[in-house]
């Protein structure tokens, strides 16, 4: 029969020098992953930077394409920035001159209009002369007649209609001409 | 003393905590700057990328625009749409529009602003109307008053109007004063219209830069294309520009020398 008198201690030692070979296998791993995910890491890494200097050499490339097509662009950049103000002004152009050619085809002739300004509105203060009656008569009948005109005409007020000294009419109508 | 055991009997229990402390603060010592930079370079490519696919989407789009077109669009619109003040364009186009109506033109009231090709501001006037007309129009936008008689028979001055829609430089009648002449011998028979026309004139300065070379290139839609038709509808007159030479020749010059 085998008496160990240093059991416990010899027990107690086995077991830190499990868990020191334990430690060491476990840093020794460790390290050793470690390493793995560095060279992988900088593989990729390097990996990437050759991709992106190649990016940015073919960026350089297009870039250098793009400049010889710049009196194109810049053609094409004209082009679309006039084009927003010219569609606009078309428009109200077309406006302006509905409402002139309407008010053109109410005068009689004889008519002395004085200058009325065309709004887009719609909204025109007709005035001027008219030799007699007869022609005023013409004039209203005209304003009147809505479908004679390129545009329909709302309403029309008669503001003022006064005889000069002359015997020439003055009238002071105001048009509301539908846009 | 006591306190002292206590403490390497407490690092003693830890120590294995310690360890694997130690350890990952070593870990995101070393990996930490190397993730960093693969990050960082990651974020680059996916800039370069983007950068890439929208300058080839550009350069794609600009290889498909025809440039004669292009041009002829251009030029047309120059015409049509002058970028500077269109004076002496605006009195010769209306000058001869006239004449080829057979009406005699005259009383030209001119209101040209600014000589210098410095950015001039709106007037009050113009800015409200523009306000309260057109809600979208460019800042750049200005616009020039001209003012001018023409008399003839009513049916030539109908038509002059009309054709004044499709006149270049774009043009629009602002005031209008009419005077009919009816005929002593047949009662309701004009003849002689005078009109007193004001219209204004637009014009715009095209657009300073091109912007970033990132900026992709708008193309016309079906709309502008619709636009653009029209605009090839207006009727330019060519503007007759003085010839005669001005200013002193040089006597000494090579050229003249040989002629004499």
């Amino acid at each position: 029969m085998e008496i160990s008198l240093f059991q416990k201690k010899i027990g107690r030692l086995n077991k830190k020098q499990k868990l020191k070979f334990l430690l060491t296998k476990s840093v020794l791993f460790w390290v050793l992953f470690m390493s793995f995910c560095m060279i992988v890491i900088a593989g990729w890494s390097l990996l990437v930077n050759r991709q992106n200097a190649k990016l940015n050499q073919q960026l350089k490339t297009t870039k250098q394409r793009i400049t010889q097509f710049q009196k194109i662009e810049s053609q094409q950049v004209y082009l679309t920035s006039k084009l927003k103000s010219f569609k606009t002004l078309i428009k109200s152009q077309e406006i302006h001159q509905d409402v002139t050619e309407t008010v053109f085809s109410l005068i009689p002739s004889g008519t002395e209009l004085k200058g009325f300004k065309v709004e887009t509105s719609g909204i025109i203060k007709l005035s001027g002369t008219v030799p007699d009656y007869v022609t005023l008569s013409e004039l209203l009948t005209r304003i009147k007649n809505k479908k004679n005109h390129k545009l329909l005409i709302e309403s029309a007020i008669i503001n003022k209609i006064m005889v000069t000294k002359e015997g020439l009419v003055n009238f002071d109508i105001d048009l509301q001409i539908r846009v | 003393m006591s306190k002292a055991v206590d403490l390497s009997s407490l690092v003693k229990e830890k120590k294995l905590l310690i360890f694997v402390g130690l350890g990952l603060i070593i870990t995101w010592v070393v990996m930490g700057p190397v993730l960093g930079k693969l990050k960082e370079r990651i974020a680059v490519k996916n800039k370069l990328v983007n950068d890439n696919q929208v300058l080839t989407t550009k350069l794609e789009v600009l290889e498909g625009i025809d440039d004669v077109l292009v041009s002829q669009r251009v030029k047309k619109m120059e015409e049509v749409f002058p970028s500077k003040k269109p004076v002496v364009q605006l009195m010769g186009a209306l000058n001869q529009l006239a004449a080829e109506h057979g009406l005699g033109f005259g009383g030209v009231t001119l209101r040209p602003g600014a000589l210098t090709e410095e950015k001039q501001a709106p007037t009050a006037k113009s800015k409200k109307k523009k306000s309260k007309e057109t809600p979208s129009l460019s800042a750049d936008l200005l616009d020039l008053s001209f003012g001018f008689q023409v008399t003839g028979n009513f049916d030539d001055i109908e038509k002059f109007m009309n054709n004044l829609e499709r006149l270049a430089p774009l043009m629009k009648i602002d005031q209008l004063s009419l005077a009919i002449k009816s005929s002593p011998f047949f009662e309701g028979e004009s003849i002689a219209v005078i009109a007193d026309i004001e219209v204004l004139a637009y014009y715009q300065a095209p657009p300073k830069t091109l912007g970033s070379i990132n900026k992709s290139v708008e193309l016309l839609n079906r709309e502008d294309e619709a636009v653009m038709n029209r605009l090839f509808g207006f009727k330019s007159y060519e503007t007759v520009m003085p010839t005669a030479p001005t200013g002193k020749l040089n006597l000494f010059s090579v050229d003249l020398q040989e002629s004499l």
